[in-house]
């Protein structure tokens, strides 16, 4: 090894030590108060949602029948006794057919975060493929897929949404999920596009680097320059717009469901349990609060995630 | 196969002939081509096992163009490139594969050419898995690459930002080498950096040719890196080769007009030196829509009237005892 011999002084000293990456975007993140304070939320509200139904006493869905009379509309920390004499406590109270609020609240942020996380992953991982295949490729794939893109942009999303849920709705008993399934189905198709345009646009920049050529000229595969590529280097934006999304999608399930488009009864979901509430909203205020209370947490939580991950992931500032 | 009127003895590696690329220049929203850009326009030469032929020019005379269009990287408007006694143009996709084990490439910017997320191990063996060299087998190869351009082994793991600009050149190399190829075009590898760093990668890839027994195609504008480590030399102007000689007659025997200013133009580090600098009047013409006759009669100190009409070709001039090509009307 005559080559290996020739040490280069300085050259060839160890790189200076560094934190790993992920200390790094940790440490920049962390400068944002207000995030590391959603970041709490969020997992408070995950674990309210995902645990809470199970720890509740409460079926969120069956209505009490034979005692419907006592069990309904009680207030925050009401209680009633049924006929075999057992005393039920309702911190949140019950409402108009006497289901227990609390344990809907949290079947409901299930139901909500669920759909939101869901919808977004699949719609980012689309828009991902889709949008690195049109820039990759460029031409004449790109000029298609770019025109569907804006098509859809162009569409109002509102009005075709309510739209195709009444055109759906016939078929939401053969559908597994029903409602909250076709609900999530038309939010991907509206979702997908942006992380296409977003991934499209890095990709255009990326491709001209010169180790897209070194990777071609070693042999790779489009699809493997593609996927071991590009895409890993788009990453840092999608997961920001991800983020940001999650709050949007919460917020338009809630619009949907507030106009009777979206999550259908039986299930509660924190956009119908708003819905169901305002008949009752000079009685009992406090329904429309809690619901409406908990979306705002959810969306300003991730928004101030995802401005605090757009700063920690951006390269160029390194604090 | 002969073009230059050398003789094919078996030890033609690379045999590029008459290869010319155009890139069309769109314009309106119908992206109409509006015009061509002839960054290279017929250029032909061979290069033997073993040698290092140097292609100098100023920006955008088309010799990145050319160096990719050996590679396949950008695909040729017409011309051969026969690479072993294979034309590169007409591959089919399974060939082409194998081919590139054979013909690698070191880029001139050592920043964009590594990827950022990939630790630079898995640069390095990208190739390797590519051509089905996978597990313990790829990490020893990768090991003795790292080790050959002078770096640790365990760098294999770090990511390209801790590293310098050499380093990262060397890891480049460190990447071309991997597959045990033929031919390495190397496009401007050392203009990106220090002055110190150029003559120890230059020493590098020296030392590796004698090692491995690699052909280069050298591309710089630097004509003193040039010198130093070619056995040949290319000058190009405007998509054209207008010189074409060994190493030392080229530099001690300029023809060609535009050579002789290049040449002249080299600093001489001794101030008594009282030296006849050829300073060239005006720019480059746009490639867009190069001069009539010979492309660098608007600028030649020596142009006559039939310059601007004839279009010389690259033939062989000068002694016989020598192989000397120079592109030029008034040489002989």
């Amino acid at each position: 090894m005559s080559v290996a011999e020739l040490s280069f002084g300085a050259e060839t000293l160890a790189a200076p030590q560094e934190a790993g990456r992920g200390a790094l975007i940790w440490r920049r993140f962390k400068r944002h108060r207000l995030a590391v304070v959603g970041l709490w939320i969020v997992a408070a509200l995950f674990l309210f949602a995902f645990l809470g139904p199970v720890l509740s006493p409460y079926n969120s869905t069956s209505i009490p029948t034979a005692d419907l009379i006592r069990a309904r509309d009680l207030d925050p920390g009401g209680s009633w006794t049924d006929r075999a004499g057992v005393t039920h406590t309702h911190i949140l109270g019950t409402d108009s057919v006497g289901r227990d609020y609390l344990t809907r609240l949290m079947e409901g942020g299930r139901v909500s975060l669920s759909l939101a996380i869901i919808v977004i992953m699949t719609s980012m991982i689309i828009g991902m493929l889709i949008g690195a295949t049109a820039g990759y490729f460029g031409g004449w794939v790109d000029a298609v897929i770019m025109r569907v893109v804006d098509f859809i942009l162009t569409l109002p999303d509102l009005p075709v949404i309510m739209v195709l849920s009444v055109i759906l709705a016939d078929y939401i008993q053969d559908i597994p999920g029903g409602s909250v399934t076709i609900l999530g189905i038309i939010f991907v198709g509206f979702g997908w596009v942006g992380a296409a345009r977003l991934v499209r646009g890095m990709v255009l920049s990326l491709k001209t680097q010169e180790f897209t050529d070194a990777a071609k000229a070693l042999g790779a595969s489009n699809r493997s320059i593609i996927l071991r590529h590009m895409l890993p280097n788009s990453l840092a934006p999608i997961l920001v717009a991800a983020t940001l999304g999650v709050g949007g999608v919460v917020v338009g399930e809630a619009a949907l469901s507030y106009l009777g488009f979206g999550v259908k009864a039986p299930f509660p979901s924190w956009g119908n349990l708003l819905q169901n509430a305002q008949r009752d909203v000079m009685s009992s205020p406090f329904r429309v609060f809690y619901p409406g209370f908990l979306i705002l947490l959810i969306s300003l939580s991730f928004n101030f995630i995802g401005d605090a991950l757009r700063d920690a992931l951006d390269p160029r500032l390194k604090l | 196969m002969t073009t230059n009127g050398s003789t094919n003895n078996g030890d033609v590696l690379l045999d590029v002939q008459g290869l010319v690329k155009h890139f069309p220049v769109r314009h309106g929203i119908l992206q109409r081509v509006a015009g061509w850009v002839k960054a290279v326009d017929g250029v032909s030469f061979q290069i033997r096992r073993g040698e290092t032929l140097g292609l100098v020019g100023e920006s955008g005379c088309g010799k990145t163009t050319v160096g990719r269009s050996i590679l396949r990287l950008i695909e040729p408007t017409a011309g051969k490139v026969y690479f072993q006694d294979k034309d590169v143009a007409h591959l089919d996709k399974p060939e082409l594969k194998a081919m590139r084990k054979d013909m690698q490439i070191i880029f001139q910017d050592p920043f964009s050419s590594l990827d950022p997320r990939m630790p630079i191990g898995t640069s390095i063996q990208e190739g390797l898995n590519v051509h089905g060299i996978k597990g313990d087998e790829a990490d020893k190869i990768v090991r003795r690459v790292l080790e050959e351009v002078g770096m640790h082994p365990e760098h294999a793991r770090r990511y390209p930002h801790e590293f310098s600009g050499g380093q990262r050149q060397r890891i480049g190399i460190a990447r071309a080498l991997a597959l045990r190829p033929k031919l390495i075009v190397c496009d401007e590898p050392v203009s990106a950096l220090d002055l110190s760093i150029q003559s120890q990668v230059l020493n590098l890839l020296d030392d590796l040719q004698k090692e491995h027994g690699l052909t280069y195609l050298f591309i710089a504008h630097n004509l003193s890196v040039v010198e130093h480590i070619s056995d040949r030399v290319g000058v190009m102007y405007l998509g054209k080769l207008v010189e074409l000689a060994d190493r030392a007659e080229l530099f001690a025997n300029p023809l060609h007009p535009y050579t002789k200013a290049l040449i002249s133009a080299i600093p001489i580090p001794d101030p008594t030196v009282k030296r006849d600098r050829i300073i060239l009047e005006g720019d480059v013409p746009s490639p867009l829509n190069p001069p009539d006759g010979c492309n660098f009669h608007p600028r030649c100190p020596i142009a006559v009237a039939r310059c601007s009409q004839e279009e010389p070709e690259l033939r062989r001039v000068g002694s016989a005892s020598t192989e000397h090509y120079a592109a030029c009307l008034l040489v002989d």
